[in-house]
């Protein structure tokens, strides 16, 4: 059997709202490249762990939940995240391209920290991309990841091309306090974003300090500590700063 | 209001006109709305000022437990004068006695207690009534310890056969209360004059009871129209339009009121029917919709006051003084087309005219074929207020046609067609671990155990671990056990509810010849697959004390639990099920009753989890049972979904009383903003009703802190309102101990 017939998969939300349109079951991959500091989901970032699934009851665990995708069947879906899905890479191919071929709507969570061949690879299985940029300044997002920004930049330049101008690209903003909502990593942001073609919407996200106990848990210490969770008043605030950014801004605001 | 003209009877004629077929009358006139929420008024300041003044009333009678008792009067339909809140300013008039919250004894069901009830909150009752209803009458109460059995009496003392009703009213009977605005009285008296007439061929034991009945129904129709003759009224005669459909329709049910304390007294189905009078009464500019909204709103506050007397036990298994004023809306026809109309938007808008509310009960029946915008506007609705539950149309039109009702939280009724014999619930939890312990209670609490209840069976002790098989083998020929007796007991008490505290106003509005169904019930499903689950997939060993009964469970391994979409342990709760129905469909019935199935516990499940040992699952002594079908809190891992799917998966063919599910959502956690929550929430009951087929569900939504808050303060809260298993409640109305169980569960956050 071949390796990637097995996939490790940490967890699965079957009531997912906030991970991409309608009710989604939001499939959680083991493994991540990156090291944010602010990563709620720690657990899901070493390479091994969680569920052993194959393909088979993988889909098969699914899909038990299609009757909630709405009567087409695409107000809702599969989201896969992690950790990041693209850590797994055979294994979300395989997952993915099988729920797509059912007529599945597929979001992918991710932060593009992978290669091209990986990103070309899953291109015509996904419906939506949810891309997460963490800091526009490199130094930043050394700090905040343990990785520079460069790749993570290009790729999505990448995948913005190779979409083209389809717009299936969502850029997922956190907003941290004193971190990403400084006015020149906004600027930058704006200014990046403002480039690409394939655009749905901007999102941002508020920094929640949920994941911490897992932190505790694991490390007994959480690197952010000291930072404040943000309110809806640092979104809105980002929010006008990104004012001229020309394509729809989600803020979660009701 | 207006000076009354006489309005012409324009509805669409039909066979409905000579024989009493309300249905006949809602298909033919109904006016189905496809249209927004936009059209409905806000509440006037009449309205505004009166239940302002029963707020009031209802906060001094939260301080006090009860605001009023009458104990010098058995409650009848005609034993106290009219009674009002604010005369003048009243649309829709009449209260159970003379002034609002105040209530009345009913000793037909027990007079010790209504003595203990009474003596609760500091009232006595006068010598003169205990001695008739101890010397002279024959209550349901007495008549029924006078044949139970000893066996029936222990597995009552020992919690096995838990929430009879053999001391208090049954309730869970629905009279099709529309008769009577669509008719008048007279013409239901004649009709059963005209049976009583008839000589039968044979006149047995069951035609003899049958004319008693129906002259006792006769009398309580005489005795609706005195009732309402006092109030002004004359209710002989149909209404002529809509203020008149309304009250006519508040009397007949006010009566059943007075007559009876039974536990769940529903109103059935009345919206595309009231409807037909508010649509030809707008039409033809009779009422403005606002007035139509007034005219509902004052009903509403009517049936807001309606109370009975409880004892405290009763309390602890029913709390926050319930009523069950059951009332469902929307639904379709069998031909699929729908039965939403502009008056079921007008009862759900009373949650805002009048703010949130645990009555009454209101019960939307979900299908697929409902305009979107109802069910966007009930979604909007939950998501505001937590006040209402959902049950599936779609399931239940296949067993009771188009015109039922729900009786208490779950129970389908074809109007005035179907009577139930209420039999609360048997706690399977227990009789696993009778099971295990060969026959033998299970210690808990300071209750070391040992005691035999079932005897001569054997124990299951050999091994150092449990063996499905046998633990299943035990459990099966226990649940036989257990039918018979349970059957035997429902027996008895419904012989004698039927000749010692008949229910001759609602029954009046039945058709004559009736289908019944004994209605049974189980709680500790999902303790009971769970631990079946540990059994089988685990590894189990019991820890035997000296009484040889286990006392504790030593578990290796992890199991699939229920809750988790997960077929190994589904498959089990199913066949539990199956098999305890089974059981109970073998043993005959009083009156030929059908037997049916409850998955529902109300707030009881943390009562009977009180008096139930450690089991196999993990789940320690004395601690709470989920409520209802529910999954255990916590062990449900996969988010909602999935355990709405478990639940969904329970076969209602084998349930058909109704399998009661609950769930808390956090707003959040439906979507970020309101259109989006209203759409998820929308698609969340399309997958579970239409997809998954599951029965009902109850919704709240709300953050843990606000119950937290609410509990801190309680005064700032005094209409937040809470799902519990099949009914709504007043979250300050529930023991600190219920409270602390409703924010243990488990709330659906997804972060």
């Amino acid at each position: 059997m071949k390796i990637f017939n097995r996939g490790y998969i940490h967890s699965i939300e079957t009531l997912g709202t906030l991970d991409g349109p309608g009710l989604r079951t939001v499939v959680f991959f083991q493994g991540c490249p990156l090291r944010c500091k602010f990563c709620h989901n720690v657990d899901c970032v070493a390479p091994r762990g969680g569920s052993e699934y194959t393909i088979d009851e993988l889909c098969r665990r699914v899909l038990k939940n299609k009757e909630y995708w709405g009567v087409s069947g695409k107000d809702g879906g599969v989201t896969v995240s992690g950790g990041d899905p693209t850590y797994q890479p055979e294994f979300l191919l395989a997952f993915i391209r099988r729920l797509h071929n059912q007529n599945v709507h597929i979001v992918i969570d991710t932060s593009l920290m992978t290669s091209t061949k990986v990103i070309e690879s899953i291109l015509p299985y996904v419906d939506l991309w949810m891309v997460s940029v963490k800091h526009m300044e490199e130094k930043k997002h050394e700090y905040l990841t343990g990785f520079s920004n460069k790749h993570i930049l290009a790729n999505i330049r990448h995948l913005d091309t190779l979409l083209d101008r389809k717009p299936k690209l969502r850029i997922r903003y956190l907003v941290i306090p004193g971190i990403t909502d400084t006015l020149s990593a906004l600027q930058l942001f704006s200014a990046f974003v403002s480039k690409l073609k394939s655009i749905e919407s901007v999102e941002l996200l508020p920094y929640g300090t949920y994941g911490v106990h897992k932190w505790i848990e694991m490390y007994g210490t959480y690197p952010l500590s000291k930072v404040n969770a943000a309110t809806q008043n640092h979104v809105n605030a980002v929010a006008k700063a990104l004012a001229n950014v020309p394509f729809q801004l989600r803020t979660g605001n009701t | 209001m207006h000076k009354h003209k006489l309005v012409k009877t324009d509805f669409v004629q039909g066979p409905w006109i000579d024989t009493i077929d309300v249905h006949n009358f809602i298909t033919r006139n109904t006016v189905a709305y496809s249209g927004d929420e936009q059209f409905l008024s806000s509440a006037t300041k009449r309205t505004k000022e009166l239940w302002e003044k029963v707020l009031l009333l209802m906060r001094q009678e939260q301080k006090k437990g009860i605001l009023d008792l009458d104990v010098e009067t058995p409650s009848t339909i005609l034993s106290h004068l009219p009674g009002y809140i604010d005369k003048k300013n009243e649309i829709i008039v009449g209260l159970q006695t003379d002034k609002p919250l105040k209530r009345a004894i009913k000793p037909k069901g027990g007079i010790q207690l209504v003595q203990k009830a009474a003596e609760a909150y500091g009232y006595h009752i006068p010598q003169h009534i205990i001695d008739t209803y101890t010397n002279e009458c024959t209550t349901h109460n007495d008549a029924v310890f006078s044949a139970y059995t000893p066996l029936q009496k222990l597995l009552r003392s020992k919690h096995i056969i838990t929430g009879l009703p053999d001391n208090y009213g049954r309730g869970r009977i629905i009279g099709d209360y529309r008769r009577v605005p669509l008719y008048g009285t007279k013409k239901l008296i004649e009709e059963r004059l005209k049976y009583l007439e008839n000589d039968s061929a044979t006149l047995d034991d069951d035609a003899i009871q049958l004319r008693r009945e129906v002259f006792l129904q006769i009398q309580a129709l005489r005795d609706l129209t005195t009732m309402t003759k006092n109030y002004g009224c004359d209710i002989s005669v149909p209404a002529k339009d809509s203020k008149e459909a309304v009250q006519w329709l508040y009397f007949a049910y006010l009566a059943a009121v007075k007559e009876q304390d039974g536990a769940a007294m529903s109103l059935g189905r009345i919206d595309a029917f009231l409807d037909c009078y508010f649509e030809r009464d707008l039409q033809s500019g009779f009422y403005s919709e606002q007035e139509i909204q007034e005219i509902l709103d004052d009903f509403v506050i009517k049936l807001r006051l309606v109370r009975h007397l409880r004892h405290p036990e009763y309390d602890a298994l029913f709390a926050g003084d319930p009523t069950w004023v059951t009332l469902v809306l929307g639904g379709s026809t069998i031909n699929n087309k729908s039965l939403v109309t502009k008056t079921s938007y007008r009862f759900l808008h009373t949650l805002t005219t009048l703010g949130p509310a645990p009555e009454p009960n209101l019960t939307v029946l979900w299908g697929k074929e409902l305009p979107l915008a109802w069910k966007k506007y009930c979604a909007k609705q939950s998501i505001d207020t937590s006040s209402i539950q959902y049950e599936n149309d779609d399931l239940m039109r296949g067993y009771f046609d188009d015109d039922y009702a729900i009786a208490c939280c779950v129970s389908g009724m074809s109007i005035g067609k179907d009577m139930q014999y209420f039999g609360a619930r048997a706690n399977l939890a227990k009789v696993l671990l009778l099971a295990i312990n060969g026959g033998k209670e299970e210690p808990y609490g300071n209750n070391k155990g040992g005691d035999t209840i079932v005897p001569g069976m054997k124990s299951i002790k050999s091994g150092r671990y449990l063996h499905y098989e046998d633990v299943w083998k035990q459990f099966t020929h226990l649940l036989d056990w257990l039918a018979k007796n349970y059957v035997d007991t429902m027996n008895i008490i419904h012989f004698m509810h039927d000749r010692y505290n008949y229910e001759s106003e609602q029954m009046a509005l039945h058709d004559i010849t009736v289908r019944r169904f004994m209605a049974f019930g189980l709680a500790g499903l999902s303790v009971v697959a769970d631990s079946l689950s540990a059994i089988k997939y685990a590894r189990v060993k019991p820890v035997w004390n000296k009484r040889g009964v286990a006392e504790h469970f030593i578990r290796t391994g992890t199991y699939p639990a229920f809750g988790n979409d997960d077929d190994r342990v589904d498959s089990i709760a199913i066949a539990v099920i199956h098999e305890f129905m089974r059981a109970l469909r073998r043993y005959s019935t009083y009156r030929e009753s059908i037997p049916t199935l409850s998955i529902l516990t109300i707030t009881s499940n943390v009562v009977y989890g009180s008096m139930t040992g450690e089991t196999p699952d993990g789940r320690s002594a004395g601690a709470p049972f989920a409520p209802g079908a529910n999954p255990l809190h916590g062990r449900d891992t996969c988010g909602a979904i999935s355990a709405l799917n478990s639940v969904a998966k329970l076969p209602y063919k084998d349930c058909l009383d109704g399998i009661s599910n609950t769930m808390s959502f956090v707003p959040h956690s439906l979507g970020r903003t309101l259109p989006e929550r209203l759409n998820n929430l929308v698609q969340l009951f399309d997958g579970y009703f239409v997809g998954k087929h599951g029965h009902h569900l109850n919704v709240n939504v709300l953050q843990k802190e606000t119950l937290r808050e609410a509990q801190k303060h309680p005064e700032q809260y005094p209409q937040l309102t809470i799902r519990v298993s099949g009914y709504a409640v007043l979250f300050n109305r529930l023991s600190s101990e219920q409270q602390e169980e409703v924010i243990a569960r488990t709330f659906h956050e997804n972060l």
